[in-house]
């Protein structure tokens, strides 16, 4: 081989190198970045079947004799705050825009919890069918939460892990990926509503 | 003081090595072939084998599968999570229709979940396994009733999910393989110059000139870039890769 044949070569391999490389890493960064979306979209579905559950909940709460109205009132106007938070897809690289999402459902996990306790006073309430029917479903759905949230952090852990490594952090500054932002781990978790069967 | 520093790191590292420990998940039991599982040793022997016959016939008629499960303990574990990590690492249920159940017993917490796979969460509502928790395991339970508090669940729970889905066709639809391109790259710079290396030598000494054909190089193809491998499992109604997202739901006796 002549000499300027062989530097031919070796440019020719180290730019394909590159090139391929390259492409290897923006494919696998589109992957994760869509692997999040749609762990993200289960989260939301989860907090939306949440959201849904309440009107049911009130109306069953109401039927009870003088339930009192503060705590109604408090659920609801959670409620309405939190569907008032939405979050796209595109806003999950603004941690301040999660944290006033992650605020607003919080809220209405401590509105919620605070339902279950004052309905401790009202047994013949708690020994209705409807109510341990809606207690189910309410612990259910924080039960989805939490796995949501989860698989959420997990795939966005892995994601911004793509973000911040060589090489894939030189593809993500040049084609515009940006880091996500995790759930923090909620004060309130450990508060989620409970069921006792007893 | 020095001590107090030492117990101190002790216990830290005592804490640490708990913590890591705790994320292995040891406590989950590694999954067999078989959908029974009494680890608890809730069941006679003869119960046991009705019961997975039963789930079995289930699980080859309607492709839904059943697992019960029982533990001595959970491990500090909370039983939803117990159970959703049994689910998601023994994949019950078939991939793609998510339609697993299970049903966990724990001796020494005294715990139920019913944990309910992505597929069935429209036929097996959280209110409706919570009912069969609290009416049917519950209190057949407190009475030392298991087998019958087990066998009438799983009766409720394949009534509910009956219909819900279609026996599936023998035989699990492989993985396909993917080439990495920096590979497929590197493979083809490296053909390429054993190619034209032979062809060098070739021209030049014809010492290798009736050897040519032998060292041809395509062979390295071989097999390499077949599409599909298989899903792997055991044979005859092994674990599907249904997937699972906290829904069911569970009690106490």
């Amino acid at each position: 081989m002549k000499p300027g044949l062989t530097v031919a070569a070796i440019v020719l391999v180290v730019v394909g190198l590159a090139f391929f490389a390259g492409v290897g890493s923006y494919n696998g960064l589109v992957r994760a970045d869509e692997a999040v979306v749609q762990r993200w979209a289960d989260v939301e579905t989860q907090y939306q079947r949440r959201a849904d559950l309440i009107p049911n909940l009130v109306n069953t709460v109401s039927g009870a004799a003088d339930f009192e109205q503060e705590t109604l009132t408090a659920v609801t106007e959670a409620r309405a705050r939190a569907t008032g938070v939405t979050l796209t897809a595109d806003d999950l690289s603004d941690p301040a825009q999660v944290e006033a999402f992650m605020a607003a459902q919080q809220q209405l996990s401590g509105a919620l919890g605070r339902l279950l306790v004052v309905s401790e006073n009202y047994p013949e309430l708690r020994a209705t069918e409807a109510f341990r029917d809606f207690q189910a479903q309410l612990e259910g759905t924080e039960n989805r939460i939490n796995v949501a949230r989860r698989d959420y952090n997990d795939a966005v852990a892995s994601y911004n892990g793509s973000v911040r490594q060589f090489p894939g952090s030189i593809i993500a500054s040049m084609t515009g990926f940006d880091r996500k932002t995790p759930f923090e781990a909620d004060k309130g978790a450990e508060d989620a509503p409970t069921v006792n069967f007893d | 003081m020095r001590k107090a520093y030492f117990l101190r790191s002790v216990s830290i590292a005592a804490a640490l090595l708990v913590l890591v420990v705790g994320r292995v998940h040891a406590q989950v039991p590694a999954p067999s072939d078989r959908l029974v599982v009494d680890n608890g040793a809730f069941l006679e022997p003869v119960e046991e084998r009705a019961l997975e016959r039963k789930i079995r016939a289930y699980n080859d008629s309607t492709s839904t599968q059943i697992v019960v499960l029982t533990v001595e303990d959970l491990g500090g574990m909370d039983a939803q999570e117990f159970a959703l990590q049994v689910g998601r690492s023994w994949g019950v249920g078939q991939a793609g229709q998510n339609n697993g159940v299970i049903v966990l017993i724990s001796r020494a917490e005294r715990q139920i979940r019913i944990e309910v796979g992505y597929g069935l969460e429209g036929a097996l509502p959280d209110a409706l396994v919570s009912r069969i928790v609290r009416d049917t395991l519950t209190p057949a339970f407190r009475q030392g009733q298991f087998f019958a508090g087990i066998n009438a669940a799983v009766d409720l729970i394949m009534a509910a999910a009956a219909g819900e889905f279609e026996g599936l066709p023998e035989g699990n639809p492989g993985r396909s393989v993917r080439i990495d391109p920096v590979f497929l790259y590197l493979a083809f710079i490296f053909i390429f110059f054993i190619i034209s290396g032979i062809r060098n030598r070739g021209n030049g000494g014809g010492r290798y000139k009736k050897r040519r054909h032998a060292d041809m190089p395509i062979i390295f193809w071989g097999g390499g870039l077949s599409g599909r491998s298989s899903g792997g499992g055991f044979g005859g109604g092994g674990f599907g890769g249904g997937g699972f997202g906290g829904g069911g739901a569970g009690g106490s006796w």
